[in-house]
């Protein structure tokens, strides 16, 4: 008689927000995989509806903590479009310093401190201090100097408040940007030192056949602008996104499930992504270290992902440096426009990947519609569907077994459930159907 | 008076209601300090006037958002203040004192320091990626970051919500704060 198994996780951990994990079993076949988003949903579309156009940076950056520059980001290059802005090149280059710095934060505090831990054994960041001191302070220093990029630049480390419509409110003073460079020296070893060091962990053996996307650029490794790109030929204008993905509704999440539209099919978004389709756009020490410590591309292992963030903070600082060694103070920091009635969408690179925005403006600068598809959303499918694969490989009479290793796998993803993260609390529920028939 | 080192006084909060606490005890420091002890840094928009710094080289006030934060600023830390808004408990004093070492932050569970779980589980800030107040402490102490004496200023309050004001009662228990806080550094620094 087969039994039904069902294995859930209350509240995943080590991740950004609240989500559980539900997995059905009939004997050892796997019948259902449902990654639960159940915070609740915040409704920043409809807040955005109505309010002047220039308040969108502030009110979409505290859509998340940790990647607030993906959403100012993505919301002022899809407003200037609307607006017929062009910003000028030191705007440009700015942002991108600005991007850096989260980028840094975000993967230094995910490498070091959230994913890091399931290649030991050990529960939390805290265990894994005490056995590697060195590389846990060197990585909570590298998320430091990401936070303090962001500060000089955006006013404050955690929802900035410099970014505007048309450029930035107030560019930083030279002085202010070359004391950043000792310790941006310092943080370019040091991502040297971390991505060789993660890349000596164990990886499972696990290599998936998935679609890959990410944002690609001619000339530079993808921040703010590009086509929209994959590891199965698709190449497509930002415009072309809504006609190419689909958000759906799927009862046990509040979050949208992202999928292309031809196929229904499921794709991957984030820095492995981005790495796949942009390696040579990385910068020389970033590919000389990829080298050095066998990186292969494509890469398929989600776990691997760690190595691609190491090489992403590595390009960050070194990018950093080039445009803090650079910098004068420029004029004027902020591009003026007029209001007029238009639309315009972005996609951007958040530290987890791909992000889209969409927004309609009245001639009075109203937003008149707001649409917002971030990466985790995107992943979402991607991570149930790795898990029917990933559980066979794992399961055990043991669930609180299975489900830690559930949890490695959704963790790699570095998923934002409020934008949508946090842990994976284990309840199992077994049982036997008297009939014989899955439940 | 002797000279007690680098001193950081991180308020802790939210802009709801009596979460508040934190940040007003950062701000009323600044704001009474002025002219009378040196600040030497202030990062954040809404505090300090530009007058109040270089008095004193080794006294920093700032708010936090989150606990991680206080992760970043602990580098050459002598003494750390946590001021933060607590649940409210029976009577009358609405305002509390703990001082801890940093060697009984490095694994309480195992030490079961039942004072340092109280006052830190006692703390309304959140964090994220599940780093509470008590966790980032934990850390810093593992690390070896956590300087040698914590002063954790618990100020109670009874609403937290979205749109809550902050109550009477609250903002005189963190005015005190202030002040206690402001004599301390006086004692030490003067």
């Amino acid at each position: 008689m087969a039994q039904t198994r069902t294995i859930k996780v209350e509240a995943l951990t080590r991740v950004e927000g609240e989500g559980g994990l539900h997995v059905r079993l009939n004997g050892n076949a796997i019948e259902e995989v449902q990654l639960s988003i159940y915070e609740p949903p915040r409704f920043f579309e409809g807040f955005l509806r109505g309010r002047p156009l220039e308040e969108v940076p502030d009110i979409t950056a505290r859509i998340c903590g940790i990647c607030p520059v993906a959403y100012q980001m993505s919301a002022v290059h899809a407003l200037e479009l609307a607006l017929g802005v062009s910003i000028s090149p030191e705007i440009r280059r700015l942002r991108r310093l600005l991007y850096c710095g989260e980028w840094i934060e975000s993967h230094g505090l995910h490498m070091h401190l959230l994913q890091a831990p399931d290649f030991f054994n050990v529960a939390s960041g805290i265990e894994l201090a005490a056995r590697f001191p060195h590389e846990v302070t060197r990585g909570l220093k590298l998320k430091k100097q990401g936070n303090e990029l962001l500060e000089v630049l955006g006013g404050r480390a955690i929802h900035p408040i410099n970014v505007a419509v048309g450029g930035f409110y107030r560019a930083p003073q030279k002085d202010e940007m070359q004391k950043l460079i000792p310790a941006f020296e310092w943080g370019l070893q040091a991502a040297i030192d971390a991505t060789r060091w993660v890349a000596g962990f164990e990886f499972p053996d696990f290599e998936r056949h998935y679609e890959m996307i990410s944002v690609c650029h001619p000339d530079e490794y993808p921040m703010n602008e590009g086509r929209i790109v994959s590891t199965s030929g698709l190449s497509i204008d930002v415009s072309e996104y809504e006609e190419t993905f689909a958000e759906h509704h799927v009862a046990h999440s509040t979050a949208l499930h992202s999928l292309r539209t031809s196929d229904q099919s499921s794709y991957h978004v984030g820095p492995l992504a981005r790495v796949n389709l942009n390696r040579e756009k990385l910068c020389e020490t970033s590919r000389r270290v990829a080298d050095e410590v066998g990186f292969i591309t494509p890469c398929f292992n989600p776990f691997k992902a760690i190595i691609a963030r190491g090489l992403e903070v590595i390009h960050a600082f070194d990018e950093a440096l080039t445009i803090l060694r650079d910098y004068k103070p420029f004029k004027p920091s902020r591009i003026p426009y007029e209001h007029r009635a238009g639309e315009g969408c972005a996609a951007t690179e958040a530290p987890r990947g791909l992000i889209y925005h969409r927004y309609q403006v009245d001639d009075q600068g109203k937003v008149v519609l707001a649409k917002i598809v971030p990466p985790t959303s995107q992943n979402q499918r991607q991570i149930e569907l790795d898990l029917v694969d990933w559980l066979p490989r794992v399961l055990c009479d043991d669930d609180q077994r299975t489900a830690d290793e559930c949890e490695r796998l959704i963790r790699s993803y570095d998923p934002c459930i409020s934008c949508s993260t946090h842990f994976l609390k284990l309840t199992v529920d077994r049982g036997g159907s008297s009939d014989g028939e899955p439940r | 008076m002797s000279h007690s080192g680098k001193v950081l006084v991180a308020g802790l909060g939210s802009p709801h209601g009596d979460d508040q606490a934190g940040w007003l005890v950062a701000e009323l420091l600044l704001k009474k300090a002025s002219g009378t002890l040196g600040v030497s840094e202030a990062q954040d928009e809404n505090l300090m006037p530009e007058s109040s710094r270089h008095l004193f080289q080794d006294v920093v006030v700032r708010r936090a958002l989150i606990p991680l934060d206080v992760l970043d600023w602990l580098e050459g830390v002598d003494v750390l203040h946590i001021c933060d808004a607590c649940e409210s408990t029976p009577g009358y004093w609405k305002l509390h004192r703990s001082t801890f070492e940093a060697d009984r932050f490095v694994n309480p569970n195992a030490t079961g320091d039942v004072a340092l779980h109280s006052t830190l589980n006692s703390l309304r800030c959140r964090g994220s990626h599940n780093f509470e107040l008590p966790d980032v402490l934990r850390l810093a102490a593992t690390t070896r970051l956590l300087p040698k004496r914590v002063i954790v200023w618990a100020i109670e309050g009874t609403c937290f919500h979205p749109e809550d004001v902050l109550s009477d009662m609250t903002r005189n228990a963190a005015l005190q704060a202030a002040d206690e806080i402001l004599k301390e550094l006086r004692l030490s620094h003067a």
